[in-house]
């Protein structure tokens, strides 16, 4: 039952307050990702006198009504992923931008300084009326097929189900890229309609149970595409006592260095699941993938670039944050350890 | 007897209010005042609900089309996917006041077909003003919702980018024209309640398919 | 106040909402936001009012939704069930209560071209209804045997309860559409012996080997009408029914490209009509499909953003969470529970129509029906089961009310005639229950 304690917020903090949170999730409550914010919670559960009930698929807010949902309190917290809201965070569809980066850590690490230094880069939340506590790691994309994808060239007149900035990629390597939902993908590709699809992670695929239609994921080299964000409703945020939100701050840390250790582990399992199901794991060749990067070249940068500009984000705040972006992402690559899952998975299988 | 379009929603003469088309209503249409107003409120619904009408017949030749140039050309037409979903959301607010017109929305009659007449009309017309509060503040809300998209110029995730403020701004106005609907039949229930008018019926729409307007027409 | 004492209030307020009489869809509307403002508060119902219409309509899968509206109303312009309805009888009068067998395959046939049981039981009514009085078959007789048969419209692709189903579980729905099509046929089957063993006991109700009596006059068949054989009606479903079940089913187009395309060649037949009919017909035949699909999809559409928006408060107050975890715990085995969530569609079957229960029950049910390891797509089918009982079953019975309109046709007759027809559906139910193979082997061919 859920009478909504902190809903609202402006408390001001008095002693001995407790938190009636609710919390939605459109992913399902097993997934790694699930997990890692489920933990979270358990440790400032302890901490605070604080509950938070949990919503998964969609049972509460809609993948894509996950940020406005929150901001209007419709739910108190939220995992959502920044490529559902192009007009509404310009900024950080930056992650669309192929050949970034293929380090979910290092990514993550990066956006959570940001979001604290770069004033521009916290606006486009806090403008929608959320507060991120952290960013939340996803794995790089791949490109899954029907058929095998040995290189490059076997993109050229593929019809391929892509989303956001990574179909502007493919389009440049002779695919044609498809707009599909997601529900649609399973049933497109099993009966043919399309040859592929990307713009999806490999445990994620593979949870969904989409190497059924399309066996062979191939890691084409353009890195991460996505960015998840877990979201609390900026007036509740505002309103907590300040020892609250410090504990809360305070095991951040813990909950990306588990994140990421989850992913990691759930991309194993995956490789597990999908080798014993009689999938292919491949990486493109790295002549393929210098071709692909020299094909798309600053194109998808400059289109990103462009849209943040029409959105209303002043030039040299763009050019700032890509430049803050990519100087934080070469900081902390050099502490990270994670290898995209499919990379080692077709390493495993001795490819 | 007119040769053709006796049950056609989108005749002249049931823009102007015969007893085939009007709403569930009191009295006899010179009983009722302010026909110029009911005509106009009718007119908008009919003129949204040819707007959907099309839209959705838009949907579907672009639809069709899309698989045609995928078969030949081997790509699709980008943009046929994103602009359905935005339009469908447009086309069906749109709709609702020719369905409340049409007597599409059904409501549950077994209580009140079993009232004395005049209880029956103030029984409906009590619920269709606390329903008619409810539709009012949606409209309120959804016209902040839709001033907000415009400003910020909204749109929606895909391979082309798709304005969503246009749909946003629609969802509002076809639910002003659902209020004017229900407040018509509101006002004809208070009526009623006063006269002790019977009320005349619709039947829902999908049991008009095979009505056939022309069965005395030209061809016989 | 608790969850639970404003669950119940919600639901009170629901009750009587429907009681004076207003459509569904608003009461569902009001009745949720009511709950929500004493729940959470008037600023999270505000900004659910605000955002709930557009999230709840633009989703890129409820597209097909309209486009089998539109192919049902063409078809049914396009003449196809008087057609079948011509040859069936041809083919079966020789059998006992033959006009009510070949009611019952038009009521199929146009079913495989039609979405919606109600637009089903009122295009074959009207022609079959009048024909079997014609012959002296007993008024509730006749009433009972459309008004059952056209709920297998929802059974036999394409349905759009089971495209709704696919769309709030997440199951495929290319695999829920072709799931319907064996109990729908066996669903039609039960129907026809139930025909003929209540022709055999009482003959007069069916008018066996009597001759045609004067009834009042309406449109029949044998009107003043051009008609053929009604081999083009059977050509018309067969490739309406290879282009959307066909082309779903081989994979070479989406459930939404495929409901389009159907769509289009309805329209491209009633197009063709010119030539039997004249343009003035056509052009009327036209403007009233047009206006149809855009009432009925704003219909659809208006209980889909209402039940959603009761649907939230429900989730919201936590009783969904509760549910799931509290049936899950109960002491009784899995096939008891998977009975009584059936059973409860039922009563709700008595105020609300088949989306609203889907959108209100599903949330519960799935979860408890998926963790106790059984099939979604199985379910679906007993839910259609459970829903098209609902749609025979009085006070709120859609297809009985449709038949209501038909001349000479009353409201109690129809019931009356519906009373045989509601064990056939247990029995059938009760079958697929039974024997989950039948619902889903064939939608594990697929692909
Ligand atoms: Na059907
Ligand atoms: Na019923």
């Amino acid at each position: 039952g859920g009478d909504s304690g902190g809903g609202g917020g402006g408390g001001g903090g008095a002693e001995g307050q407790s938190f009636d949170w609710q919390y939605s999730n459109y992913l399902p409550p097993n997934s790694s990702l699930s997990t890692g914010i489920a933990n979270y919670f358990d440790s400032i559960e302890e901490q605070g006198d604080i509950t938070v009930e949990e919503f998964y698929q969609e049972s509460l807010l809609s993948a894509t009504d996950t940020l406005p949902g929150v901001a209007q309190g419709r739910a108190d917290l939220g995992f959502m992923i920044a490529l559902y809201y192009p007009g509404e965070l310009p900024l950080s569809q930056v992650v669309g931008v192929p050949f970034q980066t293929d380090d979910a850590e290092a990514q993550v690490r990066a956006m959570n300084a940001l979001y604290e230094n770069n004033e521009a880069f916290r606006a486009e939340y806090e403008d929608q009326g959320v507060h991120v506590l952290s960013f939340v790691p996803l794995a790089p994309t791949m490109i899954a097929t029907a058929e095998p994808l040995e290189g490059l060239a076997g993109l050229e007149g593929r019809q391929i189900r892509a989303v956001g900035l990574l179909s502007q990629a493919i389009e440049q390597a002779g695919a044609s890229p498809v707009a599909l939902s997601a529900p649609e993908v399973y049933e497109a590709v099993e009966r043919g309609v399309i040859d592929g699809f990307t713009s999806y992670p490999f445990d994620v695929a593979v949870a969904n149970s989409l190497n059924e239609v399309a066996s062979n994921m191939t890691d084409p080299g353009t890195g991460l595409y996505n960015l998840g964000a877990l979201v609390i409703t900026k007036s509740l945020w505002d309103g907590l006592p300040e020892e609250t939100r410090q504990f809360m701050d305070e095991q951040i840390d813990q909950y990306v260095t588990d994140a990421i250790a989850l992913l990691a582990e759930e991309e194993e399992r995956t490789c597990d699941t999908f080798l014993e199901a009689g999938g292919t794991p491949g990486v493109f060749p790295e002549a393929d993938v210098e071709e692909f990067e020299g094909l798309v070249g600053d194109s998808v940068l400059q289109a990103w670039q462009e849209q943040a500009v029409s959105a209303g984000v002043a030039e040299d705040q763009v050019d700032g944050f890509l430049d803050d972006y990519q100087a934080a992402l070469e900081e902390y690559a050099a502490d990270s350890s994670y290898t995209p899952g499919l990379v080692a998975c077709a390493e495993r299988n001795g490819n | 007897m007119g040769a053709s379009g006796d049950n056609d929603p989108l005749s002249p003469d049931a823009l102007i209010g015969d007893t085939h088309s009007v709403p569930p209503i009191a009295g006899t249409p010179a009983d009722r005042p302010g026909g110029p107003v009911r005509r106009a409120i009718h007119a908008l619904a009919t003129a949204f609900g040819v707007l959907a009408a099309l839209l959705i017949v838009g949907i579907m030749l672009s639809t069709a089309l899309d698989v045609l140039v995928r078969q030949l050309t081997g790509s699709s037409i980008p943009g046929v996917v994103e602009y359905s979903e935005v339009l469908l959301a447009g086309l069906v607010f749109l709709g609702l006041a020719y369905a409340q017109r049409t007597g599409a929305h059904i409501g549950v009659d077994l209580v009140t077909e079993r009232l004395p007449v005049r209880t029956a009309h103030v029984v409906r017309a009590i619920g269709l003003v606390v329903v008619l509060a409810v539709l009012l503040w949606t409209t309120y809300e959804t016209t902040v919702v839709a001033i907000r998209s415009f400003e910020v110029g909204e749109f929606r995730f895909g391979l082309v980018p798709v304005p969503i403020w246009p749909v946003r701004m629609v969802i509002p106005l076809g639910l002003v024209a659902l209020v004017l609907e229900l407040a018509l039949t509101t006002y004809d229930e208070i009526t009623g309640a006063r006269t002790g008018a019977a009320t005349t019926r619709h039947e829902h729409p999908e049991a008009d398919s095979s009505v056939v307007p022309g069965e005395n027409g030209p061809r016989s | 106040m608790t969850a639970g004492l404003v669950t119940v209030l919600a639901v009170l307020v629901l009750l009587v909402l429907l009681c004076t009489g207003v459509p569904v869809a608003f009461a569902l509307a009001t009745a949720g936001v009511l709950g929500l403002v004493v729940l959470r508060g008037a600023d999270i119902a505000s900004s659910t009012l605000g955002s709930l219409p557009y999230q709840a309509t633009a989703e890129a899968t409820l597209v097909v939704i309209p486009m089998f509206i539109l192919m049902g109303v063409l078809a049914a312009h396009a003449r196809v069930a008087e057609d079948v309805f011509r040859i069936s009888h041809r083919l079966l009068r020789r059998l006992p209560g033959g006009l009510g067998l070949a009611s019952i395959a038009a009521c199929a046939g146009f079913g495989a071209v039609s979405g919606s049981s109600v637009a089903t039981t009122a295009t074959v009514g009207r022609v079959a209804i009048v024909e079997m009085r014609k012959y002296g078959y007993s008024v509730s007789f006749a009433a009972g045997i459309v008004a059952a048969a056209g709920t297998l419209s929802v059974l036999i692709p394409p349905s759009i309860v089971l495209v709704i189903y696919g769309i709030i579980t997440g199951e495929s729905i290319g695999a829920l559409l072709t799931a319907g099509i064996i109990p729908g046929i066996l669903s039609a089957l039960v129907f026809m012996t139930l025909v003929i063993i209540r022709v055999r006991l009482r003959p007069a109700i069916g008018g066996f080997n009597q001759a045609p009596a004067a009834v009042d006059d309406g449109p029949t068949l044998a009107g003043d009408r051009p008609q053929g054989k009604g081999y083009a009606g059977l050509v018309k479903i067969a490739v309406l029914f290879a282009i959307v079940i066909g082309g779903i089913y081989a994979g070479f187009f989406t459930a939404t490209e495929a409901a389009s395309l159907g769509a289009l060649a309805a329209l491209l037949m009633l197009l063709a009509d010119v030539f039997r009919y004249g343009p003035r017909q056509l052009a009327v035949n036209l403007k009233n499909s047009f206006a149809e699909a855009a009432s009925v999809t704003s219909f659809i559409f208006a209980i889909l953003v209402g039940a959603s928006l009761f649907t939230f408060f429900l989730v919201s107050a936590g009783i969904t969470n509760s549910f799931a975890n509290w049936a899950l715990d109960l002491p009784v085995p899995p096939a008891v529970l998977i009975i009584v969530l059936l059973g409860i569609m039922i009563p709700l079957g008595m105020f609300l129509d088949p989306i609203s229960i889907m959108l209100i029950v599903l949330p519960l049910a799935y979860p408890v029906v998926t963790g106790l390891g059984y099939d979604g797509i199985w379910f679906a089918i007993l839910t259609v089961k459970m829903i098209e009982i609902g749609l025979i079953t009085p006070p709120v019975g859609l297809n009985v009310y449709v038949l209501a309109g038909t001349p000479g046709v009353r409201l109690e007759d129809a019931f009356r005639g519906i009373a045989w027809f509601l064990p056939a559906e247990l029995f059938t139910t009760s079958l697929l229950f039974l024997v989950p193979d039948l619902v889903t082997w064939l939608p594990s061919q697929i692909g």
